[in-house]
């Protein structure tokens, strides 16, 4: 019959019958998204009992998927197969019963596979719709397996299997009552088995025909790696044996797991080095584990501590070495016991800071021969502290502070008349006790000595400048001359030389370093303070006689001023000229 | 002497202006052009395989008067809707027995649909990351009639919203059950997105003749061509395969390379033009310089 149904789907259906034909794709499928909503597709057609199902599981067997997934993905696919095929097959034989009881147990892996998609969902906020759905779908095929697995495993009457049809507690002992209905038929022995494991297992004490075996709900530690907060289903296998020849009838039993119940009460604001008074008592019997710190950067281990039904006082001195300041998590975390889980409990601390007594003096200005600085650091508590102190950034000091007593450190020292320190001082305590205490400033320190050196230097350099005040304007002048000016961009690396000499070289002006050489051979040069015509006045004509020489030196002087200060420059070679038969004219 | 000179320049100019004429018809062939659903186009959605296998083109649906409907199979593939016109003439060819494979772009489907009085809404891409080669927008399809699968590149889902009375429109083919609608264009599968097998073709049976419409950007392309070659040669049958490219005219450059050109090279007509243009400057340069000799 669900052969004729695979068969009909593959007609029917043309894009499935594709997907035997067709190869698929060779890339490798990373979207989680997608294959959790196929596999929750899968599961729900599994459940409805439609050939889909079986179709997708085909196809999605054959599909590469991410590497991470790869495993948990074949496996998945392989069970839903699995699942067709057993059903397709028929279950009147024992060895069907026995695969439909592998595959309830393998159903776990879709339900880890189904996690783990979700896990790498680009949204898992929004997936986690696809991912209860998908739960909700695997929950109903695990029942029906079940069921089916029940159903045909006593499905020939030879006995029947009696369990009281209720939720065991971790530990309690399950009575498995077997009828025997077939007189050659004997029940040999019964299991309780969970993911695989066999947790417990016993013989049957018959009386007539009621035998009975007692088994014991696994007790908490034992599936601790397994379970969560719920009721888990626990198989249990009979061995029954008939005129020699054995089989085994399957029931489940449900076990309900819960965490403990546990009270945690203190204070959530402390200071450092107060204690710290935690109330811990248990509803779920006596617990054993450890209290643990969590801090901004560790996790601390406090105490391995016994919590029982009776308030215990736990007190915590809220030192260093355990808390930060700022939020800490207290976490409890009890073992699992017969009876309960394994679970850890938090509660959030904020811890506030305790400075130590410390006081710290600096001045806002600092004035001295030598540019230092100091500082004064009066430690109040009684014992020995620690200071560090930082100047611009670079430790500058490292200062033990006895108790009870006044510590002067000489921290900074000057190198300019006057310059600004930015200090930092921490002082620590090496037992831990108190937190850092951070003291800022930044003085202004005047170096005395210093800043007289550069008073009397400039004072000197005044008076050694003063009245060369032209010096300074022509250095200016030359320095800004425009670009237009013949010379006096040439001359600018020389411009110490052209300082001491401004009229001899005149302004770069060739004609006038003719015309100054020429002068000098009659008389002496301009001074800085006159001008080439009042030099011309008072000095040329009283050293030359000629006439013509005179005329020739005007006609020169005219020349040299054109070339200085006028944008129409004459030919040097007419300023040659004029030299040249003035020379002669010597001669 | 100046005869002499003048006759030279003038050789010079010739030679000029003759090699310059020559590069310049020379150069449409030589050119590479590339355009979406182009016959010279040998990316992924041009129709160079298309070409080489033997269809001929139509550089104007008017030609389609001529053709007789029964020995022909038309392919309109376009990024633009048709023009009224030329939809007319596209239903007539196929009313009159003819068979067109229709595909392209999103609009050019929805127009061609209706106008055929059929209403379509766009749903978004569909995405098969199973039944896909290469990559996901390569999605593998089933069709249900012709018992085949064909590769389709960037198909995408209409919903038929309603329809005139007469027109016969019927599912071609479908996509497999895993593949998805992107609604969002995101290319992701998003929460909501349905998951499922979905038409991606329609047969549209109009007088004697047919329409398949496929929902893809690439049917007969490049990228998928290998793949639905011998569907299209199951099609075809004893008919001719032209190729719509009369959305070329738009451009002088598409167009001229058409003109000019065969589904293997340049048109032989061309190559003789430009031999005989070549022989005939030869000559006369050659007799220019006998003469100047």
């Amino acid at each position: 019959m669900n052969k004729c149904v695979a068969m009909l789907v593959l007609v029917v259906l043309p894009p499935l019958a594709m997907g035997v034909s067709a190869q698929p794709s060779p890339q490798p499928v990373a979207d989680c998204t997608y294959l959790l909503a196929v596999l929750e597709k899968a599961v729900s057609y599994a459940v409805r009992g439609l050939p889909e199902g079986e179709q997708i599981a085909y196809a999605m067997l054959k599909t590469p998927v991410a590497p991470a997934l790869s495993d948990l993905h074949t496996r998945s696919y392989r069970v839903l197969l699995s699942y067709y095929t057993t059903v397709g097959q028929g279950v009147g034989n024992s060895s069907a019963v026995q695969k439909l009881y592998e595959l309830h147990q393998g159903v776990g892996v879709v339900s880890e596979y189904i996690k783990k998609l979700h896990s790498c969902c680009k949204d898992p906020e929004v997936a986690y719709v696809i991912r209860a759905r998908a739960e909700l779908h695997l929950r109903e095929l695990r029942d029906r397996l079940e069921d089916m697995v029940k159903q045909y495993s006593t499905g020939y009457q030879h006995v029947v299997v009696r369990i009281d049809d209720r939720v065991y507690e971790p530990g309690e002992a399950i009575a498995i009552r077997v009828e025997v209905v077939n007189e050659t038929c004997a029940p040999r022995s019964a299991a309780l088995t969970y993911a695989g494991a066999v947790l417990d297992s016993g013989e049957f004490r018959c009386t007539g025909l009621e035998c009975v075996a007692v088994l014991r709900a696994p007790p908490a530690y034992a599936v601790k790696d397994y379970v969560k907060s719920g009721v888990e289903k626990m198989s249990l296998v009979i061995r029954v044996s008939c005129s020699g020849r054995d089989f085994r009838v399957y029931r489940f039993a449900s076990v309900k797991y819960t965490y403990p119940r546990v009270v945690m009460e203190c204070s959530s604001t402390v200071t450092r080095g107060d204690v710290l008074n935690i109330t811990l008592y248990s509803e779920s019997g006596v617990l054993s584990g450890v209290l643990v710190v969590e801090n901004a950067t560790s996790v601390n281990a406090v105490a391995n501590i016994t919590i029982s039904s009776t308030p215990t006082i736990f007190m915590l001195l809220v030192e260093k070495l355990y808390f930060s300041a700022g939020l800490n998590t207290l976490r409890l975390c009890v073992n699992a016991t017969e009876k309960t889980l394994p679970h850890c409990f938090e509660k959030p601390i904020v811890v506030k800071p305790r400075h130590p007594s410390v006081e710290v003096k600096a001045l806002p200005l600092y004035i001295s021969w030598d540019g230092g600085a100091q500082l004064l650091i009066i430690n109040h508590v009684d014992r020995v502290l620690s200071a560090r102190v930082y100047v611009n950034g670079r430790l500058a000091a490292l200062a033990e502070l006895s108790p009870l007593n006044t510590t002067l450190l000489h921290v900074y020292r000057g190198l300019l008349p006057l310059s600004l320190a930015s200090i930092v001082v921490d002082v620590e305590d090496p037992l831990m006790v108190y937190d850092t205490y951070s003291y800022t400033c930044s003085p202004t320190v005047v170096n005395l000595a210093l800043t007289t050196a550069v008073v009397i230097g400039g004072l000197a350099t005044t008076i050694l400048l003063q009245g060369r005040e032209k010096m300074f304007t022509l250095l200016l002048a030359m320095s800004g001359a425009p670009k237009g000016a013949r010379g006096v961009a040439e001359s600018i690396p020389d411009v110490l030389r052209n300082l001491l000499k401004p009229y001899v070289l005149g302004l770069g002006s060739r004609v006038a370093q003719l015309y100054y050489r020429l002068v000098n051979r009659f008389t002496r040069l301009p001074s800085s303070s006159e001008t080439l015509r009042e030099h011309y006045s008072t000095a040329v004509l009283s050293a030359i006689k000629s006439a013509w020489n005179r005329k020739v030196l005007w006609q020169f002087l005219l020349l040299a001023e054109k070339d200085m200060y006028s944008h129409e420059k004459p030919r040097p070679e007419e300023a040659k000229r004029l030299y040249e038969s003035v020379a002669k004219e010597e001669h | 002497m100046r005869v002499l000179l003048r006759r030279s320049t003038r050789l010079v100019l010739v030679y000029i202006v003759a090699t310059s004429a020559l590069i310049a018809v020379a150069l449409p062939v030589i050119l590479p052009v590339s355009h979406n659903y182009y016959a010279l186009d040998g990316a992924r959605l041009g129709h160079l395989k298309l070409a080489k296998r033997g269809s001929a083109w139509l550089l104007t649906l008017r030609d389609l008067q001529g053709v007789e409907p029964g020995k022909a199979l038309l392919v309109v593939a376009r990024e633009e809707p048709l023009g009224y016109d030329e939809l007319e003439q596209v239903v007539e060819f196929a009313r009159r027995g003819g068979v067109v494979v229709f595909y392209g772009s999103e609009s050019a489907t929805k127009q061609l649909f209706e106008h055929l009085g059929v209403a379509v809404s766009h749903l978004g891409s569909v995405v098969d990351p199973v039944f896909s080669v290469n990559e996901s927008s390569l999605v593998l399809v089933s069709t249900a009639s012709l018992n085949t699968t064909l590769l389709l590149d960037s198909p995408y889902s209409i919903q038929v919203l309603g329809r005139v009375e007469g027109v016969d429109v019927k599912p071609l083919a479908y996509t497999s059950a895993l593949s998805y609608i992107d609604s969002n264009s995101d290319g992701e599968y998003s929460v909501g997105e349905p998951i499922g097998s979905f038409p991606v073709a329609y047969s549209i049976r109009l007088g004697s003749g047919e329409l398949l419409a496929f929902c893809a950007r690439g049917v007969l392309t490049n990228s998928v061509f290998s793949y639905n070659v011998n569907w299209l040669e199951g099609l075809a049958t004893t008919r001719s395969v032209l190729l719509d490219q009369s959305w070329a005219r738009a451009s002088w450059l598409l167009y001229l390379k058409l003109v000019v050109s065969t589904p293997r090279g340049a048109s032989p007509l061309y190559i003789s033009l430009l031999a005989a243009a070549l022989a005939l400057v030869t000559t006369y340069a050659y007799s220019a310089a006998h003469e100047r000799s």
